[in-house]
């Protein structure tokens, strides 16, 4: 099947923005061309932050709770 | 309270009013359940709007080409003195023919099947013609079972009465109970018409392949439908709970391509989804049959 335009295409955006990167990523590159980060991005869902920085969230946090 | 043996005649008459009961102008099929509450209600357009384009429940055709009375006459029996007695008393029946389109009439044939709906008449001089138990305010359809039956081909000598729809009803004791009122400032077979969504005609084009299945839409008798978005349709029903539609891409072409998927999981082999285009929010103004998903 050819890939499609997303911008011909209204989404779900309450349920996509739920879903995994991974599990977009699944989704979308079955049939849309694209970048599938900056739909995922656009439809409201939150890609991880970069490892650094979750080495850090995963510290502050342990402080926080702590 | 008078017993089924009570020799009490009916009591007082109106002597200055004769009025012929009318002919049967429309037929206006109701879910099973819907009623008014009171005469008020059952005359009150905002109600009857409501049942029309917003919750469903009534359905009612642009009007009929006419109409076969077919109850069967009661069985006379001749006891054993020689005297006749009414053995039974048939419950309603008739054919309507009704004012359609042959798009719209193959859409009735899917779903008029046998189920039993409740039948409010409109009759000729606008007045409707309904069910009210005694002892109650609550007013409804008579109850039916109605099939839509075609004969496949058009009678030469009367070509208007295709459209078919035999209208079964089940109790004659619903008939003894009825109510006729006249709404005072509208008609069922102007104002309500005018209130029915749009039909539109579905159909799959490309069988599901997860997570997309290609549909097409026109206009009943019409042009193809483009323009309708995400929110425009629905699941019906399914056997995966789970499943939802995630995306819709209009191609301009009255196609659409329809995405039904769980967390880049679509439908599997065995599961399936029923659709269809509901437009708008409540008053719907366009409305499709339903169709089958399957996945695989």
């Amino acid at each position: 099947m050819t890939k499609k335009d997303p911008k011909k295409t209204s989404f779900n955006k309450e349920v996509l923005s739920k879903y995994t990167p991974e599990q977009f990523q699944k989704y979308f590159e079955k049939r849309y061309s694209g970048d599938w980060k900056y739909w995922y991005k656009k439809l409201g869902g939150k890609l991880p932050e970069s490892k650094k920085k979750e080495k850090i969230s995963e510290k502050e946090s342990t402080s926080t709770s702590e | 309270m008078s017993n089924v043996c009570s020799v009490s005649l009916p009591g007082s008459i109106n002597a200055d009013c004769v009025a012929p009961m009318q002919k049967i102008k429309n037929v206006i099929i109701l879910e099973p359940g819907t009623t008014f509450s009171s005469l008020s209600d059952f005359l009150n357009l905002s109600t009857w709007k409501a049942f029309v384009d917003t919750t469903l429940k009534a359905w009612i055709p642009v009007g009929l080409e006419g109409h076969e009375n077919t109850t069967d006459d009661p069985e006379i029996q001749t006891s054993g003195q020689g005297g006749k007695f009414v053995a039974n008393e048939p419950p309603p029946s008739l054919i309507a023919y009704l004012s359609m389109n042959f798009c719209d009439y193959k859409e009735v044939l899917n779903v008029l099947k046998g189920g039993t709906y409740e039948i409010i008449y409109e009759l000729n001089d606008g007045s409707l013609y309904a069910y009210r138990a005694k002892g109650d305010n609550v007013i409804r359809g008579f109850k039916a079972r109605i099939n839509a039956v075609t004969k496949g081909f058009t009678d030469p000598a009367a070509i208007a009465n295709f459209y078919r729809v035999m209208i079964n009803h089940t109790s004659i004791d619903e008939f003894k109970n009825y109510v006729v009122a006249a709404p005072a400032a509208w008609t069922a077979s102007l104002e309500l018409v005018s209130y029915m969504p749009s039909g539109l005609n579905m159909m799959v084009t490309t069988p599901y392949s997860d997570p997309t299945v290609v549909v097409e839409i026109y206009d009943r008798c019409g042009d193809a439908k483009t323009g309708l978005v995400l929110a425009d349709f629905e699941i019906v029903e399914t056997n995966a709970s789970t499943k939802v539609i995630t995306g819709v891409t209009d191609n301009s072409d009255g196609t659409y391509d329809i995405d039904i998927d769980a967390t880049g999981t679509g439908l599997t082999a065995s599961e399936y989804s029923i659709i269809r285009v509901k437009k708008g929010a409540g008053p719907y103004t366009d409305l499709s049959n339903k169709v089958l998903v399957v996945g695989g």
